[in-house]
């Protein structure tokens, strides 16, 4: 169990990092004039984004571990497995899939840099551009 | 010496970066804002893997693949560059299922950006075709 002990501590910081991230954009949404993004973007983006993270995991994670990469101690792990790869594995994409984005929304945006001059003019101004 | 598992790192690292730099999706956005997400997305993902080593929960492995470079006890040069690699990933399909939510394309920019990339595309072979006799 001393894994998901482990896990638990790691998600609960990204959770955090990502509930942070839920009320700043929450705070930048409220202001007037912005009626024009969706709220339930993001949101929906992580969860597609954690399905393909662990669809790819499962895959991915048992070839690794069939390559020899690493090993698990017996002792610590729940015994829960997809194949080869160990449950608590899928900690990692959670945590990939809460923190990454949130520390993107967190950051503020900049100079919006899209390349051509011409489109990096359309978009001067409207932040957040992208993945927003 | 086994450079196996490097390579094949580095050529999934390299699909990364053709992604983000076509669809203009992470450093090409933004870059000084997705070195600092991947830099500390890597901190923290190296973190947790130092954590469960120092628990004795995960070990290397005994192979042949792998250079046998170590960051630290247990700690293979590989895994930071997979850890730079699954940071780069989610957010590439973040940003790109984010794109898709909010403007209905996985093309670049907003429906007015991604119609001025379109036009400068089309521009030039649309006027080389008017110009054929």
């Amino acid at each position: 169990m001393t894994y998901w002990l482990l896990n638990a501590a790691f998600l609960a910081a990204a959770a955090a990092v990502a509930l942070a991230a839920v009320l700043v954009r929450h705070r930048r949404r409220t202001p007037a004039g912005t009626g024009a993004r969706r709220p339930h973007t993001a949101g929906a983006a992580v969860v597609l984004t954690l399905l393909a993270l662990c669809v790819l995991t499962a895959v991915f994670d048992n070839i690794m571990i069939a390559a020899g990469l690493f090993e698990y101690s017996a002792e610590h792990t729940s015994g829960w497995r997809i194949g080869l790869a160990p449950l608590e594995d899928f900690a990692y994409v959670l945590a990939a899939a809460l923190l990454l984005p949130a520390l993107w929304t967190l950051l503020p945006a900049g100079r919006q840099r899209t390349g051509r001059q011409t489109a990096g003019k359309q978009a001067a101004g409207r932040k957040d551009a992208h993945g927003e | 010496m086994g450079f196996v598992y490097l390579a094949a790192l580095f050529v999934s690292l390299a699909g990364m970066a053709i992604l983000d730099w076509r669809l203009r999706l992470f450093f090409r956005a933004a870059p000084l804002r997705a070195g600092l997400v991947l830099l500390a997305g890597l901190a923290f993902f190296l973190a947790w893997d130092l954590s469960g080593i120092a628990l004795g929960i995960f070990y290397r492995g005994q192979t042949d693949i792998m250079t046998g470079l170590l960051l630290a006890p247990e700690l293979p040069l590989e895994e930071a560059v997979f850890l730079t690699f699954l940071c780069y990933l989610a957010m590439n399909l973040y940003l790109l299922f984010a794109r898709r939510l909010a403007t209905g394309s996985f093309l670049p920019g907003t429906s007015a950006t991604a119609r001025s990339v379109r036009r400068e595309r089309s521009g030039p072979s649309g006027t080389r075709e008017e110009a054929r006799p």
